[in-house]
């Protein structure tokens, strides 16, 4: 669900950098107080297993193909604020090495997954895990994925209105949201579900080592 | 002869009738063949591109990407060819390449240094957090 360079208009890109670079800042504040010397290995191998995790495309019924986020496990072990940080540095090294993603994108990519999936992620591991545990765990990585695709997917079909030529067609990503919401929301509710219960095994494996949850 | 003159008009009409037929001319040109795919080797096929003239908005063709994936067109002799190609689910490409002067048309990232790609970008992101936990020990000391 990464945007691509030349899908968004810059009076999308432009104002999400702004609010994007608010959001970085409000995160990396504090960022020595919650940072200690167990915490960033731990940091590093999740984030490393985010980098990787996006490289791994699945088929996906319809002929397009899709890949797990780690943002979920990211903000359940760490918080959002981490989450948010350490998926835009991910988000940064997709961009330049494999163009999934565009820089011009990023900060939308960054707001939509790393900032709003991970919020998503511990609201519902919050609501939820008086009741069970695990099935907090995996609603809050289903809900994590539905909620950045329906964001990524509202940000593109808002494009054919944000941006038009003279004769009124389409200046960038020309799909409205008829179009673009079911192609990008059905594919992540089955996508949902192996976040869902890839975010379940890691939780056990860090509540086995018995690291610290953020959330 | 007043019966016979919307005949004698016919001949006219048919002359107007001709602007309707379309006359097709074929001929061979080199065309420019950009085959997308997504990472994991499927086509991008049967989905929209765009070819637009250098810096120009307004797009030269419109079209669709066939079977394989291939978008095929003639690229304007002089400046840059800009190729756009979007999927209603978000994927897609915003290529630029030379003129064809210039030579075969410029390959995004070739998928055989993708291993190696994947190596250097997980090597600098455990060099971003070697160097956070380097700041964190320094931070300790201090």
């Amino acid at each position: 669900m990464h945007i691509p360079d030349g899908f968004l208009s810059p009076q999308t890109y432009l104002p999400a950098y702004a609010l994007a670079a608010g959001a970085w800042a409000w995160a990396a504040r504090g960022l020595r107080a919650r940072l200690d010397e167990e915490l960033v290995p731990r940091l590093a191998a999740m984030t490393a297993l985010a980098y990787g995790l996006g490289l791994v495309m699945v088929p996906v019924p319809g002929g397009t193909s899709g890949h797990a986020l780690g943002v979920a496990m990211l903000a359940l072990l760490f918080g959002p604020r981490l989450a948010f940080l350490a998926y835009s540095l991910v988000l940064v090294l997709q961009s330049l090495l494999f163009g999934a993603g565009g820089i011009t994108a990023l900060p939308v990519n960054a707001l939509a997954m790393g900032l709003a999936g991970a919020f998503a992620a511990v609201a519902v591991h919050r609501a939820l895990r008086g009741i069970n545990e695990t099935a907090a765990v995996a609603l809050a990585a289903w809900v994590s994925v539905v909620v950045s695709a329906a964001l990524v997917a509202l940000v593109l079909g808002a494009q054919p209105l944000v941006a038009q030529r003279a004769d009124g067609t389409p200046l960038f990503f020309p799909f409205g949201f008829s179009i673009v919401l079911p192609a990008v929301l059905l594919p992540h509710l089955a996508i949902g579900v192996g976040e869902a219960l890839l975010t379940v095994a890691v939780w056990r494996f860090a509540r086995r080592r018995r690291w610290r949850a953020a959330a | 002869m007043k019966r016979l003159l919307p005949l004698l008009c016919l001949p006219l009409a048919a002359a107007q009738a001709l602007a309707h037929e379309v006359h097709a001319t074929v001929a061979a040109a080199p065309a420019t063949v950009v085959t997308l795919t997504y990472a994991d080797g499927e086509p991008f096929s049967f989905e929209a591109f765009e070819v637009h003239a250098d810096a120009s908005d307004r797009p030269l063709l419109v079209g669709r990407t066939d079977a394989q994936g291939r978008a095929v067109f003639l690229a304007p002799a002089a400046g840059e060819t800009r190729l756009r190609a979007f999927s209603a689910d978000g994927h897609g490409v915003d290529l630029r390449l030379p003129p064809p002067a210039a030579g075969a048309a410029a390959a995004p990232a070739a998928a055989d240094d993708r291993p190696a790609r994947i190596l250097f970008g997980l090597g600098l992101l455990l060099a971003v957090f070697g160097l956070v936990q380097l700041w964190q020990k320094k931070r300790g000391k201090g």
